[in-house]
């Protein structure tokens, strides 16, 4: 018997995702469709605007990945402008920027990725001595003695038998996919709970840099407040030392605790470093500045694409070049005046709906049609992959000693050759592997930051352009950025002051893209097909391996069978404290939405 | 805890009209502080859609009101109160974590102890959530409703007074 798995949509954020994935009788993905159910509407949102302005509501598309739309805004409109930001704004960009990457990495590891590795329930029959033994051979992390594992499976008990506080409630705990030995469960629960509270300290580089408010400021120019060693409102040796006590924290927590743990769980779930490939091309547009923006050679991580695993040859990657990025729109939505099998560059780009998909609920999309509101970016016409694995292939590839060392560690640990990065678990790894280069680099920036400030060089914004009256009649710029999932492209086009076009095309949209005009499938899309189903009802490993790509958009789960009935809900994510009260609600995609619509 | 630390969060998307009513409201309540310094000691913080990044305001504080768009199934326009225990926390599996819910803050600062003993969340049912970047205008003309219903919850805690 065959049937369909459905992950169906639910969030308030960014948009939703919904995967369609055909089993054979063995319970083996066949095929699968991602599908983007909701619009974004930043585009319209933007037209006529300010450009200086466009930050603040572009920051907003994605609520967790606020700072990286404002940057990729800010660098849009600064390449526009012909602007150059000061040395101190860049060094301050780049700790801000990095500072994002591990916050989410650590996030995304121990909050969301974890559950699909850890069973928080076995990790109570755990002997406490044991993991301390573990925990000691893996680090020097302080927290580490049989006393502190045996006070959290106190607390984990607790939470267990308190009944609604459901911190573990709802998870597919007891599954035969999870393979971690009590004592290796319980060290992870340990540091989820300790990476929840670190992460309060990790965000006060933000709050030193961007102000109280959850939300930072951001400037097109530079960065919005001026350094005087000689005031308390500017950034002085005080607030600078904070920032250096985040730094730490990070750099502890990262080295002792994310990349060890890592690299503790990864051999017992060998089989995912040969499964959940995806396309095997890569695009990285770079980052980390260090000199000046638009020379990339000079960037931390380099710019460029790969080609079929093969990591001898960067090809050159230009956001600029209307042959290289394109969006498709044959399986989407969208109406193009050209034609649907045309691709348009984003600065040509056009938002114009065409929503001809079923009316919610339903059972299942017309996969062979139109099926997404994601256009399908193409770099040269081919699929890629981008974020963390996309990253590391490329420092790795291109000679960078630590990721060289790092990657090797991470093989010798799996005992595995270097095409196991190529799957669900290399991209896991990578994003662990990446977060420690970053955090160091990190380090290197504050001091830099700290000397360039001690030469005198208090400059940390360049006015000359702020004023519209200085600016061409008609200008175009593109804004790239490595947002912690991956590349990250604004595109805007400002016309007597204004914003006429706007253009965004977010990590996301390469990898959860629809099929193009070649009927080439998205990164998600092929990163499923072979993947077998232990549960065809409980579809951990579905959500072990669209997981490791950090997806920008929510999902529940329910099982529809070959006859098109719901088998039943195996997974309810309310998106928003009100979803939950009205089930309904959370079962039919967003058609308010489409309310909207031409 | 010995002083109070009371917060005001305004929660939702502000790119989808009312679905961003709660922030709209928030701000509302910011511009009434800056021209009369109505709120003094209160702290009043747009929380957007940021999630878990906004543990540590929840962490820190005694009395907690929410601001949000509530979907409840009523009548658009409704509001909706709840306070406490009525608000469901949920931690879980889940594909994004861009998904990762009110709730589940509020179940995380549970679970380490630091949970607000005062939680009152007052939600409006949304009229539209279309893509724009101001509330409806029905919507809109709710938030006065929404702030009279916080300084309530404030005055009935005993932490704020109106202005005389």
């Amino acid at each position: 018997m065959s049937q369909r798995i459905v992950v169906d949509p639910i969030t308030r954020i960014e948009g939703h995702l919904r995967i369609e994935a055909e089993l054979d009788s063995a319970n083996v993905i066949t095929k699968a469709f991602s599908s983007g159910t909701m619009v974004r509407g930043i585009e319209i949102i933007l037209r006529g605007r300010d450009p200086r302005e466009a930050w603040a509501f572009a920051q907003r598309t994605c609520g967790v990945c606020t700072t990286v739309h404002a940057f990729a805004s800010v660098r849009a409109v600064e390449d526009a402008l012909k602007i150059r930001i000061p040395k101190n704004a860049n060094l301050i960009r780049n700790i801000m920027i990095a500072q994002q990457f591990v916050h989410d990495h650590v996030m995304h590891f121990y909050h969301l990725h974890a559950l699909d590795w850890v069973d928080i329930v076995d990790s109570l029959k755990a002997n406490p001595m044991e993991t301390s033994n573990i925990a000691r051979s893996l680090s020097a992390w302080p927290n580490s003695s049989s006393g502190y594992f045996a006070e959290v499976q106190r607390k984990v008990k607790g939470l267990v038998d308190s009944g609604q506080l459901s911190i573990f409630a709802n998870a597919y705990w007891g599954h035969p996919a999870y393979k971690l030995p009590p004592e290796v469960n319980l060290l992870a629960v340990a540091h989820y709970l300790e990476a929840l509270d670190a992460q309060a300290d990790f965000v006060k580089v933000h709050t030193v840099f961007g102000g109280k408010n959850p939300h930072p400021n951001f400037v097109v120019g530079g960065v919005p407040f001026p350094i005087d060693p000689n005031s308390d409102m500017a950034l002085n040796a005080q607030t600078l030392s904070i920032v250096k006590t985040a730094i730490d924290k990070m750099k502890a927590f990262v080295h002792q605790v994310y990349l060890p743990d890592l690299l503790a769980i990864a051999p017992y779930y060998k089989e995912y470093a040969s499964l959940g490939e995806g396309v095997g091309n890569f695009l990285s547009w770079g980052e980390f500045p260090l000199e000046d923006i638009n020379d990339p050679s000079t960037y931390l991580v380099p710019r460029g694409v790969i080609l079929d695993r093969d990591l001898s040859t960067i090809h050159e990657a230009d956001p600029r070049d209307f042959g290289q990025v394109q969006e498709f729109v044959k399986h989407s939505w969208y109406k193009y005046s050209g034609g649907e099998n045309k691709g348009l560059h984003p600065w040509e780009g056009e938002t114009e709906f065409a929503y001809d998909g079923p009316m919610p609920p339903y059972d299942f999309l017309p996969v062979e049609e139109r099926y997404s509101w994601l256009k399908a970016p193409r770099w040269k016409e081919k699929p890629m992959e981008v974020g963390p694995l996309a990253r590391v292939l490329m420092l790795y590839a291109t000679g960078n000693e630590q990721a060289k060392a790092l990657v090797e560690k991470t093989l010798k640990t799996l005992d595995a050759p270097v095409e196991a990065l190529f799957s669900t678990l290399g991209r896991t790894a990578a994003r662990a592997i990446e977060s420690a280069i970053y955090v160091d680099a990190m380090e290197g920036w504050y001091n830099d930051l700290v000397a360039n400030i001690a030469s005198g060089d208090h400059d940390t914004f360049n006015e000359t352009m702020w004023e519209p009256k200085n600016w061409p009649k008609n200008a175009r710029g593109v804004g790239v950025l490595e947002a912690p999932r991956g590349g990250l492209g604004h595109w805007v086009v400002i016309d007597d002051e204004k914003i006429t076009n706007y253009q965004q095309v977010v990590p996301t949209t390469w990898l959860a893209s629809p099929r193009d005009h070649k009927d080439q499938a998205g990164a998600y899309e092929a990163s499923l097909e072979g993947t077998k189903l232990a549960v065809p009802d409980q579809p951990v490993e579905i959500l072990r391996t669209i997981h490791s790509f950090d997806p920008c958009m929510a999902c529940a789960i329910h099982m529809i069978d070959a006859n098109n009935k719901t088998l039943g809900d195996t997974m309810i994510m309310p998106s928003s404290i009100v979803q939950l009260f009205s089930k309904s609600n959370i079962m039919a995609p967003p058609v308010i939405t489409l309310g909207d619509m031409k | 805890m010995t002083a109070n630390n009371v917060l005001v969060l305004g929660l939702g998307n502000i790119l989808n009209t009312d679905e961003g009513i709660g922030v709209h409201a928030l701000w509302a309540m910011q511009r009434l502080h800056k021209e009369s310094q109505r709120y003094p000691g209160i702290e009043l913080v747009d929380g957007g859609t940021l999630g878990m990044r906004l543990l540590s305001y929840v962490d820190d504080a005694t009395h907690l009101i929410l601001l949000d768009s509530a979907d409840t199934g009523q009548e658009p326009g409704t509001l909706v109160e709840l306070t406490g225990d009525d608000i469901p926390l949920y931690v879980g599996i889940k594909v994004s974590l861009h998904q990762v819910t009110f709730q589940e803050v509020l179940g995380v600062s549970l679970a380490r102890g630091h949970l607000p003993q005062h939680l009152h969340l007052i939600g409006m049912q949304p009229i539209s959530l279309a893509i724009g970047a101001d509330p409806s205008p029905e919507g809109k003309a709710i938030i006065p409703s929404m702030i009279q219903h916080a300084e309530r919850i404030l005055q009935a805690w005993g932490v704020w007074q109106p202005p005389h």
